[in-house]
């Protein structure tokens, strides 16, 4: 996994629940890299989870709770720092439809040892059929970080069916765009 | 533990983890840059591999593109080599069919030997043409600027038409413009064959109405002094389909094309245009006749500048007798010399090479000198650089080089090597004629009390009424022998004449190898003449020259060709030849 995922989790840890709790988590979770992530490193994706798992047990918040504002966290982080993919696209659709194409082309160019997720869509009418694969299970992640592209464009498609698969290796989403 | 103290381990813990993150991005930075450096080194020889692919693949093009010169060079040579060699048979085609048109033809010989004649005048000028088009494929072709009379170029050109154009019932008019001045700096030659050739063309493709040529004169168009000098050339001939107008001036596609072609002479008219920075157009319409439009700069130059320029056209055919001495080592082209001469009533000394002219100029005054350039022994080039460095009055002979090359520039180069004409082979009557005009032209009234002189020592021994016996040159040249007795009797006469005395000489003096040589070369001449029993006296002569009786039998030769000389000239008298 990317170290960028992993710093920002700390980061958001930090900003939502202050520095000291955050180091407590993460000590107690116990991750091999002890949280000291770079953003341009490459790590286990389980320290994530493992991090997750412990910061649930310590706040007593429920994961979806915590991973959504993490979410619209990361997002705000993506546009800060790479505004170039946001140039020219004014939906969550169109974001969306162009990180497989685009963006994740883009990634594997300065990193070639990236593992990425594959998303692959398709057009139904209005409707927006995104399909999530990937070799870890990250699909509660894929499915909050859709949840905030779709709140970074203004709400103004919506997410109409989110089915998960039970390995959390696979999901589809399906959104309602919104007619031109 | 306190509160505090958890604090401060977590802390700590965390400032352990922050450095910790900055010492793995530092390295993954590090590890980063290297990858980057070593993606740049191979970019880089990746880089120095394409640039040294392009230096080898330039270096390749290089090569090919030198040897696709040097073989065009090298046939450039070729063809100029090979015309060379062409234009010597042609010389002798084109030379005696002419001479055979003056003689007595029936009507289907006349016609026979017509086609000859203006077939192989076709095959000079392709000849010429090719030469040209080689010749400007490998620029070689220069431009030499002299002043000109405008008026007198154009007439000049525009006459040499009159004859032909009467002849099909053409009207042919020029018109000058007053706007053209006297005088233009421009390359004669050039300009000259490109007007020849419009005005050639438009004559031969009209068949009835007129063909025009009008030229006028834009002042100063292309800078200070220069003007641009315009001549339309109209004709009301068949005209040329729209679709091959513009391809008329393409050189190659003019070649196998089985009908409509019109030759290599507009393809070079348009090369030489632009190697005189001018441009020429057509205009055409199938069937109502076609305009050919010259624009071509030329500056307007002082009357001053022109230096007793010559006519160009023929103004009549008889030239008072000159003693000419030809140095050309090629029997061919000593006998159609001859022959033309003797049409132009003139008779010349015929040697084989520049050294024996040098003996002859030393031994007799000639009015005019023709050189071959290419000759055995001694060549043109070195002939005439000892002839200037001869004593006083001889040095400053009339020569005029001979040589089967056309190009432009052996011309100039031979006058700066003090030839005071050229002519190429093979030569019309006409162009020998002018030469010989121009030779006359130099020469004092002297020439004429000598000639005089000659006709009245010929006339003394005019006595005796036996006539030479013209049976072998019969059996020869059948009812042509008369002619070519009358060719090439005085030739004999003056030739053998000479050898004999030579020959005495070298008898009294005991010289066997100038006894062999004279009497080898009297006794060539004499057979030719069919004087067999002269030729075989001096066989033996040539065969024995220490023999004891020499003497006597010199006499023997000398009484017979005594005999012969007057039987000869009595007989070249009764028809109207040379005596």
């Amino acid at each position: 996994m990317k170290g960028i995922i992993l710093s920002e989790f700390v980061e958001f840890l930090e900003i939502s629940l202050g520095e000291d709790v955050a180091q407590q988590i993460i000590d107690d979770s116990g991750v091999a890299s002890q949280g000291a992530y770079s953003r341009v490193g490459q790590y286990d994706y389980q320290e994530l989870i493992q991090l997750l798992t412990q910061a649930v047990e310590q706040t007593n918040v429920e994961a979806g709770d915590l991973v959504g504002p993490f979410a619209d966290h990361l997002f705000g982080v993506f546009h800060r720092d790479y505004s170039v993919f946001f140039e020219g696209v004014d939906s969550a659709a169109q974001m969306l439809t162009q990180i497989d194409d685009h963006i994740h082309v883009e990634v594997k160019k300065l990193y070639p040892d990236a593992e990425l997720p594959k998303f692959s869509y398709k057009k139904e009418g209005s409707k927006l059929l995104l399909d999530y694969k990937s070799p870890r299970p990250l699909a509660t992640v894929a499915h909050a970080l859709t949840l905030g592209c779709l709140k970074f464009f203004g709400d103004k498609e919506s997410l109409l069916s989110a089915e998960i698969a039970d390995d959390q290796c696979s999901a589809q989403f399906v959104i309602q765009t919104v007619s031109v | 533990m306190s509160d505090l103290d958890k604090k401060l381990e977590l802390a700590i813990s965390r400032s352990e983890r922050i450095k910790k993150s900055r010492d793995e991005a530092e390295r993954l930075l590090e590890q980063k840059s290297r990858e980057l450096y070593e993606a740049n080194r191979e970019l880089e020889k990746a880089q120095k591999g394409l640039e040294d692919d392009i230096r080898q693949a330039t270096s390749e093009l290089n090569d090919s593109n030198q040897q696709l010169r040097k073989a065009l060079n090298e046939r450039s040579t070729f063809i100029g080599q090979m015309s060379h060699e062409v234009r010597t048979p042609l010389n002798a085609i084109m030379g005696l069919s002419e001479i055979l048109l003056s003689t007595q033809l029936d009507d289907v010989q006349n016609d026979y030997i017509s086609t000859i004649n203006s077939a192989a005048g076709s095959l000079v000028v392709l000849l010429n043409d090719m030469l040209d088009i080689t010749k400007m494929e490998a620029g070689k072709l220069d431009i030499h600027l002299e002043p000109v009379s405008a008026r007198k170029i154009h007439k000049n050109v525009v006459s040499m038409f009159e004859m032909e154009a009467r002849a099909k019932g053409l009207e042919l008019k020029l018109f000058i413009d007053e706007q053209v001045p006297e005088v233009i700096i421009i390359d004669k030659g050039r300009y000259k064959q490109i007007l020849t050739n419009l005005v050639s063309n438009a004559i031969k493709n009209t068949e009835l109405g007129f063909v025009n040529v009008s030229v006028s004169y834009d002042t100063a168009i292309y800078s200070e002094g220069v003007g641009g000098l315009n001549v339309r050339i109209v004709d009301t001939g068949i005209g040329i389909p729209a679709d091959q107008v513009k391809r008329i001036f393409n050189a190659y596609e003019q070649l196998g094309v089985s009908s409509g072609g019109v030759g290599l002479g507009l393809a070079i008219c348009k090369e030489l245009c632009e190697l005189m920075h001018g441009e020429i157009q057509c205009q055409s319409e199938f069937g109502e006749g076609s305009t050919f439009q010259l624009k071509i700069p030329a500056e307007s130059g002082k009357q001053e500048l022109l230096a007793g320029e010559d006519s160009g056209v023929d103004e009549s055919l008889s030239s008072p007798k000159l003693r000419i001495l030809v140095a050309e080592d090629n029997l061919t082209n000593q006998k159609v010399l001859t022959a033309q001469l003797a049409q132009l009533g003139q008779k010349a000394t015929i040697v084989d090479n520049g050294l024996e002219a040098l003996k002859q100029l030393e031994a007799e005054h000639f009015d005019v000198v023709f050189l071959d350039i290419l000759m055995p022994v001694m060549d043109g080039e070195e002939t005439i650089a000892q002839i200037r460095q001869l004593k006083s009055d001889r040095s400053d002979q009339y020569c005029v080089a001979l040589t089967a090359s056309s190009y432009q520039d052996q011309k100039q180069r031979l006058l700066a090597k003090g030839f005071d004409a050229f002519l190429s082979k093979p030569l019309s009557m006409a162009e020998l004629d002018v030469a010989l005009k121009q030779v006359t032209d130099q020469r004092q009234s002297i020439e004429l009390s000598n000639a005089a002189e000659k006709a009245n020592v010929l006339s003394a021994d005019e006595n005796t009424e036996a006539q030479f016996d013209l049976s072998y040159l019969r059996s020869q040249f059948g009812e042509l022998c008369e002619t070519i007795f009358v060719d090439i009797g005085p030739t004999y006469l003056e030739h053998s004449g000479q050898q004999m005395a030579q020959l005495k000489q070298a008898i009294q003096s005991n010289k066997p190898d100038s006894i062999i040589k004279y009497s080898h070369s009297i006794k060539g001449g004499s057979a030719s003449m069919g004087l067999f029993d002269l030729a075989e006296k001096l066989e033996a002569l040539e065969h024995q020259p220490e023999s004891v009786d020499i003497h006597d039998m010199f006499e023997e030769v000398e009484t017979l060709w005594l005999d012969y000389q007057g039987l000869i000239e009595n007989t070249l008298s009764r028809l109207g030849g040379e005596a």
